[in-house]
């Protein structure tokens, strides 16, 4: 073996500078204030429970063309909407806003113990139709765009299903649909997992627990790679509050309401509901051949969440004649918050609905 | 995740990071002068200046995360200089013996065996965090004493045993059963422990001697703790991934998930049965009364649905009707 070249000089100056880093570090988190997020501007327009319903009002520019049909954006249940707006410079959301969408955002809020029983139907014909309604009775219009993000994606290939005749156009982005696909490893570490079990110990389910699950997909990666990572992140005031933003999100994560844990788990994780057409809601069967509007189906190519297939999979299980796939070069976050992100992915979303805005 | 109770955000425990970034940067800078005198000026401003009270002044994600870097570079740094003693060491022998000639090539594998104990020592961190292990067992992951063997032949194991079929155990607040379901559970939780170190030993074994493979056949000259370090994580990852879509590993996790949420629920029950001898609201009333409302809530929203229904449906009657008496009085006139 000859791979190593190690000297006393370097190690020492390697210890130096990592000193130097460590100094640095601390020197920046000391000027800092608190981390702030979804700094863009908008209203409340509807709450129920736990939830809130965001409206963010779209730039009028002269001569630019407006869509005139709302965006309701339907986040996950897991982590925070805040990442589509995580600051000025990685906001999916600004970007939509100043290419002429008119955006409404759903808040799921904390659940806690109150919401233990909430399951599949309250979230689906409860909480997104009631914002659904709102959402066309503030804009005044008939129908309304749908994005779902994540497992907020599942939710609204789910509720456009249900409800075809209020969705005019549907975006999926990140969207599980297979959730059995070889290489889907966090299908892959729940199929052993007693749901009931853990919905009967906790409750709620923990979303520090679903936190350790997700590092669980790259545990040296994400964990001790990048926390000797942190000094270099933290050099200046730009790169920390750009590092610090996105650990706030990755770890502001709401406990799940038990009884929709268990039902999603068990209906997309376990029985892969969509592919072997097994879903329902409040017993009323979700067939997606009653999707026929003209559906955008956005992945990320490296996404070790949602793999590429499982996304995929969409095609065909629709009965639209319009279906669209848009693979974006980078991770399940970075859809959002990468450079990319902001210069092609919102745009290209914005030209989407535009053009099917007739 | 990082542990609250070991970062703190009182300044109590600000003052703790303070005074360790202090201990530790002196520490360094002796190391680094000692090997490099003209190294050291730039530091003395900087500990004067942490000396100052403001520095305890963090919000709570920063003290999460001085916190986590704190138990990082603890690590990092013991490393660092065992490495550079090892180093030193071979470079001093390797002058008095070739006076003068080049240093022959460090021995690999014994520095990849130390690297791997440096790595051992953060990851166990790391599972114990993740596994959210009772502290007696994370205490002894940590210092490596837990191994999948150790906890087959550890004394409590058998006091566990004797526990779940002693038909005498069970008093007061605890009856024979519940003692016997507890003990039982916790019997579980280590056997689904002790077999989940297992899968974890062999991924670890892997990465060690896919990283010294990989050394040997590749060109690539490591000269540096940061490279060593990403070329380790690229090594655990593969070997991870290798594993963890076996049947096996699933079912390793897939256990040492369900055996300790088994646990959990159990020890809520016995708060429970306690809690209700104090006359006080249990988890299980509480969920019931929540269980009605929400069957409540549901009624309410399907009657409120039927209503809107109907109200549609009159709306509908009453222009019907409304254009019903227009055309008869047409028809009349």
């Amino acid at each position: 073996m000859s791979g190593f070249k190690f000297s006393p000089e370097k190690i020492t100056e390697e210890l130096s500078q990592f000193s130097e880093q460590l100094l640095q570090s601390f020197s920046t988190l000391k000027s800092l204030d608190e981390i702030d997020v979804g700094q863009t501007p908008k209203e409340i327009l509807y709450t129920e429970d736990k939830l809130q319903l965001f409206h963010y009002k779209s730039e009028k520019t002269p001569g630019r063309k407006r869509c005139k049909t709302p965006l309701l954006i339907c986040y996950a249940l897991v982590n925070r909407p805040y990442m589509v707006d995580l600051d000025q410079e990685r906001s999916f959301v600004k970007r939509l806003l100043a290419l002429g969408i008119d955006i409404y955002l759903i808040d799921w809020g904390y659940p806690d113990a109150a919401d233990r029983y909430l399951d599949m139907d309250d979230y689906i014909n409860g909480y997104i139709n009631n914002c659904v309604d709102q959402v066309l009775q503030d804009s005044g219009q008939e129908q309304l765009n749908l994005l779902g993000i994540c497992q907020g994606g599942s939710l609204s290939l789910c509720y456009t299903a249900l409800n075809p005749d209020k969705v005019k156009n549907l975006i999926t982005m990140v969207t599980p649909v297979d959730f059995k696909t070889p290489d889907n490893m966090l299908s892959h570490l729940t199929q052993q997992i007693d749901v009931d079990l853990a919905v009967a110990t906790y409750g709620n389910i923990p979303g520090a627990m679903l936190n350790d699950a997700y590092n669980a997909l790259m545990p040296m990666r994400l964990g001790l790679q990048k926390n000797l990572n942190i000094p270099r992140q933290l050099k200046d005031q730009a790169s920390a509050l750009n590092f610090l933003r996105m650990e706030k999100w990755i770890y502001d994560s709401p406990d799940q309401a038990g009884e929709m844990f268990r039902q999603f788990l068990t209906t997309f994780f376990k029985e892969n509901g969509f592919l072997n057409t097994s879903v329902t809601v409040a017993d009323q069967p979700v067939d997606l051949k009653n999707i026929t509007q003209p559906l955008l189906n956005v992945f990320g190519s490296s996404d070790h969440l949602v793999p590429p297939a499982a996304s995929r999979a969409l095609s065909g299980l629709t009965a639209s004649s319009d279906y669209t796939e848009y693979e974006v070069a980078s991770g399940h976050i970075g859809v959002f918050v990468s450079g990319k992100s902001q210069t092609e992915v919102a745009p290209s979303i914005a030209e989407w609905l535009k053009a099917h805005d007739q | 995740m990082t542990d609250s109770s070991d970062t703190g955000t009182d300044s109590a425990a600000d003052s703790t990071a303070t005074d360790w970034l202090q201990e530790q940067l002196q520490q360094w800078q002796e190391t680094i002068q000692a090997n490099n005198p003209a190294a050291g000026d730039p530091w003395q401003s900087f500990l004067k200046s942490i000396q100052a009270p403001d520095m305890t002044d963090f919000s709570d994600q920063q003290a999460n995360l001085i916190g986590l870097v704190k138990s990082q570079t603890d690590q990092f740094s013991r490393f660092t200089e065992s490495l550079l003693q090892s180093v030193k060491l071979h470079t001093d022998s390797a002058n008095s013996e070739t006076s003068g000639s080049k240093n022959p090539p460090l021995n690999t594998e014994a520095l990849v065996d130390q690297f791997q104990g440096y790595m051992k020592t953060q990851c166990n961190d790391l599972l114990s965090r993740q596994w959210n292990m009772p502290e007696p067992l994370a205490s002894l992951l940590k210092n490596s004493t837990l191994t999948a063997e150790s906890l087959k032949s550890a004394p409590m194991r058998e006091i566990l045993e004797q526990l779940a079929k002693s038909p005498e155990i069970g008093s007061g607040s605890y009856s024979p059963a519940q003692m016997r379901s507890l003990a039982q559970a916790c019997i579980d939780y280590q056997d689904a422990l002790g077999d989940y170190l297992q899968q974890y030993e062999h991924i670890f074994s892997q990465t060690g001697d896919d990283l010294k493979q990989l050394l040997q056949q590749q060109n690539t000259e490591i000269d540096s703790i940061k490279g060593l370090q990403n070329l380790w994580v690229e090594c655990y990852e593969k070997a991870y991934r290798d594993t963890v879509f076996t049947d096996q590993y699933q079912n390793s996790h897939g256990r040492i998930s369900n055996s300790l949420n088994q646990v959990r629920k159990l020890a809520f029950n016995s708060r429970d049965k306690k809690l209700k001898e104090l006359g006080l609201v249990t988890r299980e009333e509480l969920d019931s009364s929540i269980r009605q409302q929400h069957k409540m809530r549901k009624q309410v929203r399907k009657q409120q649905q039927e209503i809107d229904d109907l109200r549609s449906m009159l709306t509908e009657l009453k222009s019907q009707v409304v254009s019903g008496k227009k055309s008869s009085r047409g028809k009349s006139q």
